[in-house]
C-alpha cells in the first residue's frame, strides 16, 4: 500500500514538474517573441524615420524627357526664350572627350542672385542633363559627369534676376578615344 | 543593414566646404538595347538629389537620364562650420531612395 502511494506521489510530482516546464516554456516563448518582435518594429519605425527627410516631389518629366532644347526649356517654364551669352558664366570642359560615357563638366558663375544652373548637351536624345537649385549656402559651383551621344555643344545656363545667361562650348567626341 | 550606395565627403577649405559624392547607380537612359534580347532596357536613373543641414535645404538638383553611370557630383557651400552634419539623399525614378550623413572636416 505504501509503495502504491509513493508511486502516485511521484507521478503527481512529475506532472507538476512537467506543468512547470510547460509554463516556463510558454513564458520563454513569450519572452523570445517580445524580445524579437519589439526591436523589429522599432527598427522599421526608425528606418522609416531615417529615410530621406524632405525631397522635392516635383520632378519635371516633360523637360527631362524632351527631345529638343526648345520643348525642354518650355517645359521648365521659361518666360524668356533668349539666353544672353555672358562672361560671368564659366563652363570648364575639355575640348575632346576621350570617353563619351563620362564627360566631366564644371560650371560656376559669379552672377549675383543666381538661382538655377542648368546643363544641356544639344545633340543628346534628351538634351537637358540636370538642373541645380542654388540657395544662400551654395557657392555657385557644380561638377558633374555626363554621357554624350556625339560631338555637340554643351550649354551651361544660369538663371539670375529673371534673366537667362549662358556659356557654350563644343566638345568633340572621338569614337575610339584616340586622336581628334 | 544594407550597404550604402553613396560615398560622401565634405571638406572645409578657406571658408568653403567642398562636397563630393559618388553614388552607385546604373543610370539607364531607356534608349540602350539589350544585346541578347534586342529589347530596350527601361529607363532607370536618379531624378533628384538633396543636401540638408539639419532642417535647412542647402542644395538640391534634378537629373535627367543623361548623367553618367555611377554619377559623381561635387558642389561648394559657404557659411558652414567644421563638424556640422550634412545629409545627402537621392531618389530615382522607381522611387528608391538612399541617404547618408557626413561630418564636415
Amino acid at each position: 500500500m505504501k509503495s502504491v502511494l509513493a508511486k502516485l506521489e511521484k507521478r503527481h510530482l512529475l506532472i507538476v514538474f512537467e506543468e512547470n516546464i510547460m509554463k516556463r516554456r510558454i513564458f520563454l516563448k513569450g519572452g523570445v517573441l517580445t524580445g524579437f518582435v519589439i526591436p523589429y518594429f522599432k527598427l522599421i519605425a526608425s528606418s522609416s524615420l531615417l529615410l530621406p527627410v524632405k525631397l522635392l516631389a516635383s520632378w519635371n518629366k516633360e523637360a527631362f524627357y524632351a527631345t529638343d532644347m526648345k520643348t525642354a526649356s518650355a517645359a521648365l517654364g521659361d518666360t524668356t526664350t533668349h539666353a544672353v551669352v555672358s562672361e560671368h558664366v564659366f563652363l570648364d570642359v575639355k575640348d575632346i572627350a576621350e570617353n563619351a560615357a563620362v564627360v566631366p563638366i564644371k560650371v560656376s558663375t559669379d552672377l549675383e542672385n543666381a538661382k538655377i544652373i542648368r546643363i544641356y548637351v544639344e545633340n543628346n536624345p534628351n538634351p537637358l542633363i540636370a538642373t541645380f537649385k542654388l540657395t544662400q549656402y551654395t557657392d555657385n559651383f557644380v561638377f558633374i559627369r555626363t554621357k554624350m551621344r556625339e560631338t555637340s555643344n554643351v550649354i551651361a545656363m544660369v538663371e539670375a534676376n529673371d534673366q537667362l545667361y549662358m556659356a557654350k562650348k563644343q566638345i568633340k567626341v572621338t569614337a575610339g578615344g584616340c586622336g581628334g | 543593414m544594407a550597404k550604402k550606395n553613396i560615398k560622401l565627403r565634405a571638406r572645409l577649405k578657406n571658408g568653403i566646404v567642398i562636397v563630393k559624392a559618388l553614388i552607385k547607380h546604373p543610370m539607364e537612359t531607356g534608349l540602350r538595347k539589350d544585346k541578347v534580347t534586342g529589347l530596350k532596357v527601361p529607363a532607370y536613373h536618379i531624378t533628384e538629389i538633396t543636401c540638408h543641414r539639419k532642417d535647412d535645404l542647402v542644395f538640391s538638383c534634378q537629373w535627367g537620364p543623361g548623367v553618367s553611370k555611377d554619377p559623381f557630383l561635387s558642389f561648394t557651400l559657404k557659411s558652414i562650420d567644421k563638424g556640422e552634419m550634412l545629409t545627402l539623399a537621392y531618389v530615382d525614378n522607381k522611387g528608391l531612395t538612399d541617404s547618408l550623413d557626413v561630418k564636415v572636416k
